[in-house]
């Protein structure tokens, strides 16, 4: 025989409690899973990471090259000497992250991927690319050109020594 | 509504009452109660059998005789030169040769998984009325228009004209109007008549992936230039 | 002589234990065999036979769950040679190539029988539309479908990583990218699924998680859907138009 529960007869103060105990057993519910998913979202956001630091030691100023572009393929960046100064851009094409190469016989940087060009400042002469390739900031230690490959200034800034 | 008789009897193990409601949205297999059938064991369990088999021997000699690419150790400094996704993302990547990253790598192809999903809640699709039932004059002009415009806006929206998906979009256009211009008097006019405008809908959406895709795998190389497969060979 | 071994094996309380039916030589243990055996009840006992003929739908679902079968079979065996680190993933490669008895074979077979099941997923997608199949009852079942074939997608893109060559570094550095693009959210997105800023070992054992566990996971919790779905709406699609005779 079925316990038909939906014909029940309940007094008004039972419907009521009924009520707010399902209305706070939810509630906890609720909580409990919006605290799991938080929980589980900040566990896959790692506190710690082992990768390349952001500032990498480049070159001496009196070593870079005049007319051309010096590149240091494990750290990404383009080194250049400017009037009066030096700067440093990053390799990194900034359609989808492709690593691109300086072609000197044409003196252009082209990118293998989506076919983006730059000039040897970096701008963009042509493809794709939605940006010009940004300046990396540049400061002298120990006597060496430092890049910080995670800190971007404006397209033309020159460090001056 | 199927047709049903309503037999009454006294005995209730000969002829049972049948009361049966079929309602709007039936089941087909309530439908048709003449079809033929087998039964699953062993009809369709073997004939998926030799499905199965077929297809493992097919993997089989595909794989003893064709190995899979491997190339060098990755080499986060060295981009090869053309870098290709796997097949089924070059139609992607081809577009990202047009658009910016946002269009062609984010919005294009939410756009196209969104219309997929919400294909059966469409009245236009559930009906399939043929497309030149009716009103002939009204649907070649604006199927052309309509096809003119969206050629327009795949020639000038992109970096370069996007012609992976012009010359589909115009073939498909013709082949459209062909039955509003000359009529259904041939058999594959007819054919072609009887078709759908969802039908048409979806087929131009595959021609467009089908044509980026093989664009993408066969006539890109590096620094994704135009290529020609049969003069230089296919890049991957 | 053969038949009698076989029925003292059949005709045993232990056999009888295990298969609840006779031999499927009568209509009724034909059906019993359909009804009592887990791997087969997803099957009506009995099917229309115009629904399963070849060229109605060219068996393109259930070759994509062969196609999943074989992969499950191949990629597990693969798991015992192979470490998600670098450099260690790609040297794992090249021992499958030079020190694993049928290491290249399985290989093979696994990385074709992903095309492949690519390539019929959607086949399938494009069959069941021009069906017409995604009518109601089953609009629901074709949205599961677009999910499967997103999974089985996003499956052979994270597996395209795993042997961390340069083809499959590349891929997978402008894949991401693209995710970077998404307005406002794009640049964590990108974190979450890389584990880090670039492509690297973090990424290659998130991408091996989700290859491995999570998503096949997903995929046979869909396909159990799926099918289910398309049983309790009568099995495969039939115009219904169509005439109940088959010609032959």
């Amino acid at each position: 025989m079925l316990v038909d529960d939906l014909r029940m007869e309940l007094t008004p103060e039972e419907l009521s409690r009924r009520k707010l105990l399902g209305l706070v057993g939810s509630g906890c519910l609720a909580v409990f899973l919006a605290g799991s998913g938080a929980a589980i979202g900040q566990f896959m956001w790692p506190n710690v990471l082992f990768e390349e630091p952001s500032k990498v030691p480049l070159l001496r100023p009196e070593d870079v090259a005049s007319g051309a572009l010096t590149t240091f393929a494990r750290h990404k960046v383009f080194l250049a000497r400017a009037p009066g100064g030096f700067f440093a851009f990053t390799s990194v094409c900034t359609h989808l992250g492709c690593v691109t190469n300086y072609d000197q016989a044409l003196g252009k940087i082209l990118c293998p991927c989506h076919g983006s060009q730059f000039d040897l400042s970096g701008r963009v002469l042509g493809g794709p690319a939605p940006r010009p390739l940004p300046r990396l900031e540049l400061t002298l230690e120990k006597g060496v050109l430092v890049a910080d490959t995670r800190k971007f200034v404006e397209p033309d800034w020159v460090f001056k020594v | 509504m199927a047709e049903f008789e309503l037999e009454r009897g006294a005995d209730a193990r000969k002829v049972p009452l049948r009361l049966l409601f079929v309602q709007a949205d039936e089941r087909p297999a309530v439908e048709e109660e003449d079809a033929q059938v087998v039964m699953s064991f062993p009809h369709l369990v073997l004939r998926e059998l030799i499905a199965f088999l077929a297809l493992l021997l097919f993997l089989v000699a595909i794989s003893l005789l064709f190995d899979a690419p491997l190339e060098e150790l990755a080499n986060p400094d060295r981009t090869p030169n053309p870098a290709k996704a796997p097949w089924y993302f070059l139609g992607l990547q081809e577009l990202l040769h047009y658009y910016p990253p946002v269009v062609a790598g984010v919005l294009l192809p939410g756009l196209i998984v969104g219309c997929l999903m919400i294909i059966p809640y469409f009245v236009v699709n559930l009906e399939r009325a043929p497309l030149w039932a009716s009103g002939r004059v009204t649907k070649v002009i604006a199927i052309l228009l309509g096809s003119v415009g969206l050629v327009a806006v795949l020639a000038c929206s992109g970096a370069h004209p996007l012609w992976p998906a012009i010359v589909p979009t115009i073939l498909i256009a013709l082949l459209m109007v062909l039955p509003g211009l000359l009529g259904t008097g041939t058999r594959t006019l007819a054919w072609i008549g009887s078709r759908s405008l969802p039908f048409w809908i979806f087929t131009w959406f595959l021609a467009v992936g089908l044509a980026l895709t093989v664009v993408g795998i066969f006539f890109r190389g590096p620094g994704w230039t135009l290529t020609l497969p049969w003069r230089d060979g296919i890049y991957y | 002589m053969f038949g009698t071994l076989l029925n003292r094996l059949i005709e045993n309380r232990v056999f009888r234990s295990i298969v609840r039916h006779g031999f499927p030589d009568s209509n009724r243990n034909r059906s019993l065999a359909s009804f009592t055996n887990f791997f087969l009840h997803l099957q009506p006992v009995k099917v229309r036979l115009k629904a399963i003929e070849f060229t109605r739908t060219f068996y393109l679902g259930g070759l994509s769950l062969a196609c999943l079968l074989i992969l499950s079979i191949t990629g597990v065996l693969l798991m015992f040679y192979y470490h998600p680190s670098v450099p260690r993933a790609y040297d794992d490669m090249k021992d499958l190539e030079f020190v694993v008895s049928q290491g290249v074979f399985l290989r093979n077979m696994h990385r074709w029988a992903a095309h492949l099941m690519v390539l019929l997923v959607s086949l399938h997608m494009i069959r069941v539309f021009y069906a017409g199949a995604y009518r109601p009852p089953r609009e629901f079942n074709w949205v599961i479908g677009v999910v499967l074939l997103l999974f089985t997608v996003l499956l052979s893109y994270t597996g395209y990583l795993l042997p961390w060559d340069q083809l499959a570094y590349w891929a997978v550095t402008v894949g991401t990218n693209m995710a970077r693009a998404v307005p406002a959210i794009g640049e964590e997105m990108r974190f979450l699924m890389l584990g880090g800023h670039t492509v690297n070992e973090n990424a290659l054992i998130r991408f091996y998680v989700l290859h491995c566990v999570a998503l096949p996971a997903a995929l046979f919790l869909g396909i159990a859907i799926h099918l289910w779905r398309v049983r309790k709406d009568g099995g495969v699609y039939v115009e219904p138009g169509e005439g109940g005779e088959v010609r032959g």
